[in-house]
């Protein structure tokens, strides 16, 4: 599994989901070294798509790592979108986009964003949180699915 | 003849007594090697406003841009502000922002096209340092 380990570090994300898709299941101890890897990396996206395969491995993490987690994915989908840590209101675009409330702009590749936006929704609903542009302290915060779904509707 | 060699003379000296060496100031570098602040953030913020003639709506808007670069106590470090008009396909152009974070630096583009037409790119670190510029490279603003 060396092979995999390389396609974390060098962040190949066709590779990853090749392994992920095609290799025998992975221990819980192997799990827990490649989301330590995928982690150490930077890359949300690898996290993602490890446990999107394993959601158990979601056990792994701590409360302070799942709510690190989510906002990481928050910001790096804004950042692949509008070259942009935050861009203002990316949470409600991306919760309307995965739920069908409404579509992506034009200028951007549908099903792509779509998906993806599922992806990262799935994670949420896994640990219960979504993330927030919090306006007191500037910066962007976790926040409970319940407290999420409050505030959306 | 000996007393106009000697007003010369004098005049030449105290003409020269007020020439000095040019100094050439040497600016003492202020950039400190470790700056606490390990993390910011670009948030962007994106107001569209569609145009009128009078009553018919036009098929442009106006979109203003404003982009802040936040560190992690909440402070503004650089804020910058762009206002373009824009129709149909010209609203695609949002992957790119003027301003990049990359590894532990700011990067600001700089780009006019009269005043500035090859471009430049000033770098910051994360305590608002300035670190120098660096020429405006293909590439430069597709890399994470």
């Amino acid at each position: 599994m060396e092979e995999f380990s390389s396609s974390i570090i060098q962040g190949d994300f066709k590779k990853i989901i090749y392994y992920l898709t095609s290799s025998q299941l992975l221990t819980n101890e192997e799990l827990e070294i490649y989301i330590k890897l995928a982690r150490d990396k930077g890359i949300a996206i690898t996290e993602v798509l490890i446990l999107s395969h394993y959601p158990t491995a979601i056990d792994l993490y701590t409360l302070l790592q799942k709510e690190q987690l989510i906002v990481e994915i928050l910001s790096q989908f804004s950042q692949d979108l509008y070259a942009s840590n935050w861009q203002n209101n990316i949470e409600y675009e991306i919760w309307k986009w995965a739920n069908n409330l409404s579509k992506p702009p034009d200028y951007f590749a549908e099903e792509k964003v779509v998906s993806d936006s599922r992806i990262i929704l799935e994670i949420g609903n896994l640990i219960q949180l979504w993330a927030t542009w919090d306006t007191t302290n500037e910066k962007p915060i976790p926040i409970p699915l319940d407290a999420w779904i409050k505030k959306v509707n | 003849m000996k007393i106009f060699f000697i007003i010369f003379f004098n005049l030449f000296i105290s003409l020269n007594s007020g020439i000095k060496n040019k100094e050439i100031d040497i600016p003492i570098s202020t950039i400190k090697v470790d700056c606490e602040i390990k993390n910011v953030i670009l948030k962007t913020e994106l107001v569209e406003k569609n145009r009128k003639f009078l009553f018919w709506p036009l098929s442009h808007k106006k979109v203003i841009s404003i982009n802040r670069v936040i560190d992690s106590n909440g402070d503004i470090l650089f804020e910058r502000k762009s206002i373009t008009i824009c129709s149909m396909d010209a609203c695609e152009d949002r992957t790119f922002q003027g301003i990049k974070i990359v590894d532990n630096e700011i990067w600001l583009f700089n780009y006019n096209k009269i005043l500035n037409p090859s471009g430049n790119i000033k770098r910051y670190n994360f305590c608002k340092e300035y670190l120098g510029t660096k020429s405006w490279e293909d590439g430069d603003f597709f890399k994470r």
